[in-house]
């Protein structure tokens, strides 16, 4: 199996396991071949996922976000 | 059909700026009817073309637009000589920095999938088969990601709209590549090698600036080349007075990659 930038790489079991609970709660019917795509993008996507955790924005205002007025 | 409710919105694609002006002009405006709509007055979208760059600040983001390794010697090149060739005639270049554009591609890719899965799931669900390959691989992604992450994404979002707002109180309008390469062909195409590489489209997209790509070149094997001019909330006339200007120095828009050449119908 390759990674997204076509290195070789073996998925480890937690990453199947991962994998194939987000598909049973999501009801996602795939293929097998999206399946191991899932499978061999997974760890990318964790690792992406992490760079939304700034230290900038861990204690903002959540209402500057999601302002509670309807004419934002 | 939604892709992404907070990201989804309309242009025009034109040869020339000029045109792309006159059909936003009759595009915009607002709609009680449409919650994506502002009740903005809609400017004269020509009313600045005056075909110069006299006194117009350009703020050049180079760290991360300019630097990224993935980015294209050709690419580089050509938005570099673009940025002379509008310096020379007359606009000043000033350098800026977007601290999070880097973290703005990761935001704009959740926002935009999270919100397409909320979408798409019971059509992906009951009939998957209604969708193109890539298209459904690209929307099943949005099913991996968390509530947490989607929220998360929304901090970063407020937090470069904040950098871009800043950058843009100083300058008229901001100048970047529009891709990283000139476009692939089928037999090299990797969607999932798209999933790693940094982008310099979607961050005015997740801010919510107006943006025009300009053709400012072509690479040795034909293909175009462009740039980004964006500007700020509202502010297109002034996006259209410098790509319009741009346009009357060059004459890259009046061109045909020669692979179009080839195909056309004799």
């Amino acid at each position: 199996m390759k990674t997204p930038n076509g290195e070789s790489t073996t998925p480890s079991a937690e990453t199947v396991a991962e994998v194939d609970f987000v598909t049973r709660r999501t009801g996602l019917p795939l293929t097998p071949e999206e399946r191991e795509r899932f499978i061999k993008l997974y760890p990318s996507l964790v690792e992406m996922l992490q760079q939304l955790r700034l230290p900038e924005t861990r204690y903002s205002e959540p209402a500057l976000i999601f302002p509670a007025t309807a004419d934002r | 059909m939604p892709l992404g409710y907070s990201l989804d919105n309309i242009g025009p694609m034109t040869r020339t700026v000029r045109d792309c002006a006159m059909m936003l002009q009759i595009m915009a405006g607002y709609d009680p009817a449409d919650p994506c709509t502002e009740p903005v007055a809609v400017p004269d979208m020509t009313a600045e073309m005056d075909g110069s760059l006299a006194n117009v600040r350009i703020g050049v983001p180079g760290e991360y637009f300019f630097t990224v390794p993935e980015l294209d010697g050709e690419v580089k090149a050509a938005v570099l000589t673009a940025l002379d060739q509008m310096k020379a005639a007359g606009a000043t270049l000033v350098d800026v920095k977007i601290p999070h554009a880097a973290e703005a591609r990761v935001a704009q890719r959740v926002t935009m999938l999270s919100e397409a899965y909320a979408y798409h799931e019971p059509t992906l669900q009951r009939c998957p088969e209604l969708y193109g390959k890539y298209t459904r691989q690209t929307i099943q992604q949005g099913a991996f990601f968390s509530a947490a992450d989607y929220v998360q994404a929304q901090r970063v979002r407020a937090l470069i709209k904040a950098e871009c707002a800043e950058i843009l109180a100083h300058v008229d309008v901001v100048v970047v590549p529009t891709m990283l390469n000139v476009a692939p062909t089928f037999a090299g195409y990797n969607p999932d090698a798209m999933f790693c590489t940094p982008t310099f489209t979607g961050i005015w997209n997740l801010v919510g600036l107006p943006a025009l790509s300009v053709c400012c070149g072509f690479s040795d094997a034909s293909l175009p080349v462009a740039m980004q001019i964006i500007g700020k909330p509202f502010a297109e006339p002034i996006v259209f007075k410098v790509g319009d200007a741009y346009q009357q120095i060059t004459d890259w828009h009046t061109r045909v990659p020669r692979f179009a050449k080839e195909v056309q119908p004799v």
